[in-house]
Parts: structure tokens; C-alpha cells; sequence
């Protein structure tokens, strides 16, 4: 079977059309997956949770994972002499990921070398 | 004596040198070129290295390559009958994360508005004069997007394969050039300001549906990227079922280096000076670079579209990584963004479109599959 038109604009335009229309269906379904979601309810106190305790931990010491409080401090200073405005709440240790993901850091680190 | 001097001569008439053309010569030193772009430039170095060092060897006359068995005829193998790109993509998948796409699923909207660089590319292509299937093929390196650009010509213009991968790898590297002096015409430095929000908690459980629901909808209504789409989403489904990180980690890691190599050898294999030194190739250079353009261009406009109707609070820099390009395209979004505001976070924003845009791609080059069909049919 040949084409169905030789036409580029034609092409252009109907292909344009199904792209957006697949695109739109799978955001659908992205909607439905995350309504019918099971587990959205247990998921959501865990998500809320850090939200509602900021306020409190602002004045507080930074919560920091298996570290000493003389590392968050510095971590915090380092931020400070950075620019950064907000408190330091929490400094966690990354957790490992994919590869890109793990370039995506070392690039976020590289980016602004001079903050 | 005369036995030495058989000899020699029968050396000479087996050696490259008797069967080498001026054509060979100038591709070899396109191949060293490339080469130093790779290693000396660090331009896309693990895929244009092999690309150039495949395409050294490709123009080596009298090796065999092309007609004899070897190695060489299994790596042509698995180019010519779309082996590697699907098994890339499977790589592809298992490092993507869909989560900020699945948090804010608008941003395919993005995804598919860049893909208008493919199209604007097709018009382009046909109004040079190349035929609809090359046209298609061509524009395809407007979705920044190799492995679906190879497994697109190599169904409907295996001719050009050279040619056009080369074009696609190479401006895929050249992403952080071509894209910022685009995205700062297409928006204003408050718009590049814009502070998104922060994208919601996305839970296992969309994480695993996802990549099933997506494929048996895709695959269904375009059966052409059945392969494609399912080996990316058998990938990302390896990386999300937290019982499979041996599988994940071999795709994304050993799995996708070996391919890789097969991939780009291969394709570089494919420049031989008879295929790759005409004026179409040229052509085909350019119009990559139109095709890019255009979609990075399509997409920042998109993402003002989307600004406006969110009520300022979508970056219109987001836009132009729905070229696909995964991820260089997002960072690049996230370099030009914190430029104009050092405390701007888009990497994940970013991310997105540009995991849409690699689906985008996918359905382009399926829906042209369709409505085309492959050569010779």
C-alpha cells in the first residue's frame, strides 16, 4: 500500500494531530492510574507529614541521618555563605540512583560553581 | 628476486592502498575529525568516537565488511534489521523516571509540541526534493532522538542512515549550543525568572502501571513502535518494580554500553564515501539543524501557551526540552533558567517534557510508519 497523501502540510498537520491526541490520551490515563491508585491514601499522611512539622523544626537544629551535628552545621553554613535565605531543616544522605540521575547531581553541583 | 617482487606486488594488490579512492580518503579524514571532536572536544563522546572509529573502518577498502561474514556483517545485522535501537531504548527506560511527568502530566503537552521540529523539517526536506519516505526519515532527526532517528531510516530510507545519524548524534551533542540563543528569543527574562512549583509525591504504584498501561495503549494503535515503546517501558518497569535491580541494572549499564557500541560502530560503518559524500548529505546537515531549531522553538512557544493559561506559574523554558535529547535537554532548561534566577530548580520540571518528548517521537515516527509505510512497499 502507498502513502496516503504526498502532500507535506497534509502529513505535517495529521501527524501533528495524532501526536497531540496520543500525548492528551496518555495524560488520561496518567489521571485515571493516579484516581484508582490504592495506595494514594497511605502515601499521603507520609507526604504531609514534613510539610507540617517545617514550621517547628526552623528554629530547631537541622535533623541530620547517622551524621554529627558539627557537619550539619557546616552544611548549613556552606548554604549560608551561598545566599540561601531559607533555614536548613533536614539533610538526609542521597540515596543511590540510576545513572543519570547521579549525573544530574554532580551536574546540579557543577552548575554554579560560585553559587 | 623476481619472487620478492611477486610477492610485493601480490601484497600490494591485496593491500587498501590499491583500492583506495579520493572519496575513502576524505571520509577517513571525516572519521578522524569526528574522532577529535569525541575525545578532543568531548562532544557526545561514547557515541560519536565509535561512529567516527566505525566510520574509519567502513571506508578501509577491500576488508570484506560488507559481503563476507564476520563480526562486522552481525554488527550490519543488527542495524539493518532494527536489533539495537530497541534494545537502546530498553537502556533508555531503565534510567528515565517518569515521576515528574506522571506529577504533572500537562508538561506532554510540551513533549508533543516540539515535535513540530520533525514536521517543519518533512515540509523542508520536500521542498529540496527528497521523497516522502527520505523526507520522513530526515525529519525525524527533529525528535533529538537517535535511536528511534535509526530505526526510522532504516525502514524507510536505509540509504541515508549514515547521513542522518551522524546529523542526529551530532547536534544531539550540540544541544547546549544550538538551544539557549533559541529559548532566549522565544521568552523574556521574567518569564525565565518563573519559579515553578513543586511537583507531588508520585506513589510505586502509578510508577509500575504506568509503563504497562502505556505500552498496551501504544503498541494498540501503533503497532510500528511496538518495539520501541515496549522495550523503554519494559525498562523503566525493571527500574520501578523493586524486585528486578539486577535487570535494571544491566540494562542501564552493561547491556546499554555493549548496544551502544554495536549501535554507533554500526552506524559508522554505514558512512562509506559511495553513500555519504553526495550533496543530499549536506542537505540533510542543514535541515538537522532547522529541524532542531524548530522544535526547541515550538516548544518554548508551547510553554508560553501554557503559561498564560496556568496563570504565570508554568516556566516557558520547559518547553524546549520536549525535544527529547534525554536528559541534556532538561539541563540545559535548568542552566538557562538559573542563569536568569540562580535560585531556579527546572531540572525536574524540565523532565517532564522531555521524557514526553522521547514518547512523542516514538508515535511521530510510528504515525509516518503508518501513513507512509516502509520502503519498498
Amino acid at each position: 500500500m502507498g502513502p496516503v497523501t504526498n502532500n507535506p502540510f497534509l502529513i505535517a498537520i495529521i501527524n501533528m494531530i495524532v501526536v497531540f491526541g496520543v500525548l492528551i490520551v496518555l495524560g488520561v490515563l496518567m489521571h485515571l492510574i493516579e484516581m484508582v491508585d490504592p495506595t494514594k491514601k497511605k502515601a499521603a499522611p507520609k507526604a504531609a507529614a514534613p510539610v507540617a512539622a517545617a514550621p517547628a523544626a526552623v528554629a530547631a537544629a537541622p535533623v541530620v541521618e547517622d551524621k554529627s551535628e558539627e557537619i550539619a552545621a557546616v552544611i548549613a553554613a556552606a548554604v549560608a555563605a551561598c545566599g540561601g535565605s531559607e533555614n536548613v531543616v533536614a539533610v538526609r544522605i542521597a540515596a543511590p540512583a540510576t545513572s543519570w540521575a547521579v549525573g544530574a547531581r554532580a551536574e546540579a553541583q557543577t552548575v554554579q560553581p560560585f553559587c | 628476486m623476481e619472487a620478492l617482487i611477486v610477492s610485493l606486488q601480490s601484497v600490494w594488490n591485496d593491500s587498501g592502498f590499491e583500492g583506495l579512492t579520493s572519496g575513502n580518503v576524505i571520509m577517513l579524514l571525516v572519521g578522524l575529525i569526528l574522532l577529535y571532536m569525541a575525545i578532543g572536544k568531548g562532544f557526545e563522546p561514547l557515541l560519536l568516537s565509535n561512529i567516527a572509529f566505525g566510520c574509519l573502518l567502513g571506508n578501509i577498502p577491500k576488508t570484506g565488511f560488507f559481503d563476507e561474514p564476520g563480526v562486522m556483517q552481525v554488527i550490519l545485522y543488527g542495524i539493518n534489521h532494527e536489533v539495537f535501537p530497541p534494545l537502546i531504548f530498553m537502556g533508555v527506560g531503565a534510567m528515565t523516571d517518569f515521576g515528574p511527568l506522571l506529577a504533572n502530566p500537562k508538561t506532554l503537552l510540551l513533549g508533543a509540541a516540539a515535535q513540530g521540529g520533525v514536521f517543519v523539517c518533512l515540509i523542508g526536506a520536500m521542498l529540496l526534493g527528497f521523497d516522502l519516505r527520505e523526507a520522513a526519515s530526515i525529519g525525524i532527526i527533529g525528535g533529538a532522538d537517535g535511536p528511534t532517528a535509526i530505526y526510522l531510516t532504516v525502514k524507510m530510507a536505509p540509504h541515508l542512515l549514515g547521513a542522518i545519524a551522524v546529523a542526529a548524534y551530532s547536534y544531539m551533542s550540540l544541544v547546549p549550543l544550538i538551544q539557549p540563543p533559541i529559548m532566549t528569543l522565544c521568552t523574556t527574562k521574567k518569564d525565565r525568572m518563573i519559579k515553578m512549583d513543586q511537583l507531588r509525591t508520585v506513589t510505586k504504584f502509578e510508577r509500575i502501571i504506568f509503563p504497562i498501561a502505556s505500552t498496551i495503549f501504544i503498541s494498540l494503535l501503533l503497532p510500528p513502535v511496538c518495539a520501541l515503546i515496549g522495550m523503554l517501558m519494559l525498562g523503566n518497569l525493571y527500574k520501578e518494580a523493586g524486585c528486578l535491580d539486577r535487570l535494571s541494572d544491566t540494562a542501564q549499564n552493561a547491556l546499554m554500553n555493549i548496544v551502544t557500541i554495536f549501535l554507533s560502530v554500526g552506524t559508522g560503518l554505514t558512512m562509506e564515501a559511495e553513500k555519504f559524500l553526495r550533496y543530499q548529505t549536506i542537505l540533510i546537515i542543514c535541515l538537522g539543524l532547522v529541524a532542531f531549531a524548530a522544535g526547541t522553538a515550538l516548544g518554548c512557544l508551547f510553554g508560553q501557551v501554557m503559561k498564560i493559561t496556568s496563570g504565570g506559574k508554568v516556566n516557558p523554558l520547559i518547553g524546549s526540552a520536549g525535544v527529547s535529547a534525554v536528559p541534556m535537554a532538561a539541563r540545559v532548561s535548568q542552566v538557562v533558567g538559573q542563569k536568569a534566577n540562580p535560585s531556579n530548580f527546572l531540572l525536574m520540571h524540565a523532565m517532564g517534557p522531555n521524557v514526553a518528548g522521547v514518547i512523542g517521537t516514538a508515535v511521530a515516527a510510528g504515525t509516518m510508519l503508518a501513513m507512509i509505510g516502509p520502503a519498498g512497499k
